[in-house]
């Protein structure tokens, strides 16, 4: 009977982490016009406090949706893309770097311990959440991935300030790290993703002082070197003076995470670096993206 | 691979009993090896389980279990030859043996103290100097406390007196007393078991029966119901609550309700586990809840919630104390004053007061478990003085005790009492427990509630599993209550419906458990203690 309900549950791909999650973003983002998104972001927590399509559009009329959610796997980033590029055709697709270090991918994965072996050979113990996907209308709407997509396109607007006050991170030791196995091979899967679709893959590391260090941007730049020089890199966190970031106001929850202020500064680097690196349309103007001028009015973040 | 095998097991039983590697790995891989062995052997694979299971969680820190069991093993041998002096006049003898007794209680308190509340009276002393101005600094030790610590010290406690009393005899075999205080399922939160209840069981090594294996594992089934499907669920939204930030009183009450709900199924829970774990080996330890919510009024809540924490303080502080000589003359001197009514009142306060004030500290070095004790040695002691006036009252209204008013009135008043005991209990401090229950009656807005019951870390799906969760857990309580025999019926239907039952109960902990992927395991919360 496991193995029954085991087959039942199972995602097709058999390698999602956090079925939820998916199934809630790839629904938020079906919402939106078809062939209408440039630009994607992927990636945890990270991304969806750091970069706002909102704001991008506001000041270069570029659209884009931000896919991130919390904790989020390279494996589910893997299925959110694929999803969305199913009515979506981008031409940049920008993956925080955070997701790659993220633990607990459990299949066909060397380093897995004997709970996530047993979940690999009976996923119901995995995906037994799998009805939290299952939602009335009126609970769906009130989601946090869902409620606000529709206007703030993926990204979630914190106002709240709490400072980050350890100094320079960048420069102090940190603990060897490196790109797991598992998630190494699902970032081969997403290159392969992009270049089949015709969307150019960037790496982007977004300011995180207590999250990021200089052991990860090594680990980074390493794995590009042995698999793929093609792929840009971008490290915010190296860019902090250029950026203008200021830790004791720019942080919602003492360096984890941007707040609003930050996320303006981050997303002006990020739109100039996009507009002058890739031919994207400015969209302002065209009837067909009336939509974004009107969210743009309801967010009165940007005006 | 032993060692990874190893390191895995501790990896998931150092947290928890419902953690999958105990119910799956540990106690079956433990039962499969007991029945192997010849009988003579068993109970070292008990013990060795055991041993194993204490070292999982407080490595080379065994060594407090061996003590006590060493403490109880000399007191007792030395209680019997005392006693066995027969050149010694009695009254002698008596005292000899009350010193021996006194000795080991007192070295095995001082251990415990040492331990657990080291810090707690150093800061304790520290707030005091500062308040008078002084200058006094405790230099924090943090003493690292063997798991069970405050479980397996009663229970020495109790086997020693025991002895003294001549109610058990001294035991010669030091491996079953050793087994007896490592016992692992009874390890981290009891129940507080009796020497004579379970000590002989555990060395008999007696035949595994698959019906005791089937009833085992049904009890550990409901267990992991309790804990994983209900208390674990509510376990994120008690946290948020009980931050320091709490505003209005809704979020007071919600989180004194939520708690209490998240402490009864996980204690309760973890105690299915562990008496199901032990009766799948034929050993039968004394039950630890009786449907609480059921009770009358405080007393008897006590009568059901943790019970055998109840029976030890009446049986080892209560009623010597009672019964002592100067508290009987003290007993007798105020009946003859004020009346058998007063006198009724005051004989017990004193080990009354003792007893909750013991019970505050079991639980551990904060001044919220003390209050904690008082709040209910007060409250007993009100309903004690008030409840002849009440009966009188509400046969003034032609009410019976049975009656339904009269039984909804001595609910709400529970349920209150109740949740106000945890709140507190639970709450950071004594100021922040005031402040929440301050707010229940000054600053009551439900519609603050309801915008929050998004943020408190559950969502539609959550509310609904504890909810039906709870539903189910009432209906159990109720039919136990009325003393239906639900596990006879169920043995009586055809197999098929056994089967189907089981099986939707086993899926049910499976598809609605707070485990895995958006959940941690919540660690049980009286294994602290």
């Amino acid at each position: 009977m496991l193995v029954a309900a085991s087959v039942m549950v199972n995602p097709a791909s058999g390698e999602v982490y956090d079925i939820n999650a998916v199934r809630m973003k790839s629904s938020a983002v079906a919402e939106e016009k078809e062939d209408t998104i440039d630009v994607l972001f992927l990636g945890n927590s990270e991304s969806y406090r750091a970069f706002s399509p909102l704001q991008l559009y506001s000041e270069r009329g570029i659209t884009s949706y931000n896919l991130g959610a919390s904790a989020l796997r390279a494996c589910d980033c893997r299925e959110i893309l694929g999803e969305t590029l199913k009515k979506q055709s981008p031409k940049v697709v920008m993956l925080e770097t955070d997701t790659l270090f993220e633990e607990g991918s459990p299949y066909r994965d060397p380093e897995a311990n004997l709970t996530n072996k047993v979940e690999s050979k009976l996923p119901l113990f995995h995906y037994h959440t799998f009805y939290k996907s299952y939602l009335p209308k009126s609970v769906k709407a009130k989601d946090m991935y869902y409620k606000d997509a529709g206007v703030f396109k993926g990204f979630l607007v914190e106002t709240m300030v709490r400072p980050y006050e350890g100094g320079d991170y960048m420069s102090l030791d940190a603990p060897k790290a490196k790109i797991r196995e598992q998630n190494g091979k699902t970032l081969k899967d997403i290159i392969k993703i992009c270049e089949e679709n015709d969307a150019s893959l960037v790496l982007v590391s977004s300011p995180s002082a207590t999250n990021w260090n200089k052991s990860k941007h090594a680990a980074v730049e390493k794995w590009l070197d042995k698999n793929s020089q093609s792929i840009e890199y971008i490290d915010l966190n190296q860019k902090n003076d250029e950026l203008g970031i200021d830790w004791s106001k720019d942080t919602m929850d003492n360096g984890n995470h941007m707040n609003l202020e930050g996320s303006k500064k981050v997303m002006r680097y990020v739109g100039s670096y996009l507009s002058e690196n890739f031919d994207l349309t400015d969209h302002r103007g065209d009837e067909k993206y009336s939509s974004w001028d009107e969210n743009e009015k309801k967010a009165e973040l940007y005006l | 691979m032993i060692r990874d095998f190893l390191e895995f097991l501790q990896s998931g039983i150092g947290i928890s009993y419902a953690i999958w590697q105990y119910p799956v790995l540990f106690l079956p891989i433990t039962l499969l090896v007991y029945s192997i062995v010849p009988q003579k052997f068993r109970r070292y694979v008990l013990l060795a389980a055991s041993l194993l299971f204490f070292y999982f969680f407080s490595g080379v820190l065994i060594v407090f279990a061996f003590l006590a069991a060493a403490v109880c093993y000399i007191v007792g041998r030395r209680m019997e030859i005392i006693s066995a002096d027969k050149t010694i006049k009695r009254k002698e003898r008596s005292l000899k043996k009350r010193k021996v007794l006194a000795a080991g209680i007192v070295f095995l308190i001082i251990v415990l103290v040492v331990l657990k509340y080291t810090d707690f009276i150093g800061l304790s002393i520290q707030g005091v100097s500062q308040f008078f101005h002084g200058s006094f600094q405790w230099k924090l030790l943090d003493f690292v406390v063997p798991v069970g610590i405050s479980y397996f010290t009663l229970e020495s406690v109790a086997y020693m007196t025991d002895v003294y009393r001549d109610d058990i005899k001294a035991e010669h075999d030091f491996v079953k007393l050793l087994l007896f205080i490592t016992f692992f399922p009874k390890l981290m939160e009891g129940p507080i078991s009796r020497y004579n209840e379970i000590a002989d069981d555990l060395s008999a090594g007696n035949k595994i029966r698959s019906d005791n294996v089937a009833e085992g594992y049904q009890r550990i089934l409901w267990g992991l119901f309790k804990k994983l499907v209900i208390a674990d669920h509510l376990a994120p939204a008690v946290d948020i609550l009980f931050q320091n930030n709490i505003m209005d009183g809704s979020l007071s009450i919600a989180a004194a309700v939520l708690f209490t709900l998240q402490e009864y199924m996980d204690f309760s829970g973890t105690i299915d586990i562990v008496i199901g774990s032990g009766m799948t080996f034929g050993i039968h330890m004394t039950e630890n809840f009786r449907q609480p919510f059921f009770a009358k009024n405080a007393s008897d809540f006590w009568h059901r919630w943790h019970i055998t924490l109840g029976t030890f303080f009446r049986d080892y502080i209560f009623y010597p104390v009672t019964l002592s000589k100067p508290i009987m003359k003290f007993t007798k001197k105020v009946r003859d004053r004020f009346g058998k009514f007063v006198g009724n009142i005051a004989a017990p306060m004193l080990a009354l007061f003792l007893v909750w004030l013991s019970n505050g500290l079991w639980h551990g070095p904060r001044w919220t478990y003390i209050f904690y004790g008082m709040y209910y040695f007060v409250l007993i002691e009100l309903e004690n003085i008030f409840e002849d006036s009440f009966l009188a009252f509400i046969a003034k209204l032609n009410l019976k005790e049975s009656s339904m008013p009269v039984r909804v009135f001595r609910f709400v008043k529970l349920v209150f009492i109740v949740i106000i005991g945890e709140m507190f209990f639970r709450a950071d401090n004594i100021s922040i427990g005031i402040e929440m229950f301050r707010q229940i009656f000054t600053n009551f807005h439900i519609g603050v509630l309801a915008s929050n019951l998004g943020y408190l870390g559950m969502d539609f799906w959550d509310y609904c599993t504890v909810a039906g969760g709870l539903f189910i857990v009432l209906a159990v309580s109720v039919l136990k209550e009325m003393g239906y025999p639900m596990r006879t019926r169920l043995t009586s239907c055809p197999i098929a419906v056994r089967f189907a039952f089981w099986y939707i109960c086993i899926f049910a902990v499976i598809l609605f458990g707070a485990y895995g992927n958006g959940y941690d395991a919540a660690g049980m919360i009286y294994a602290k203690f």
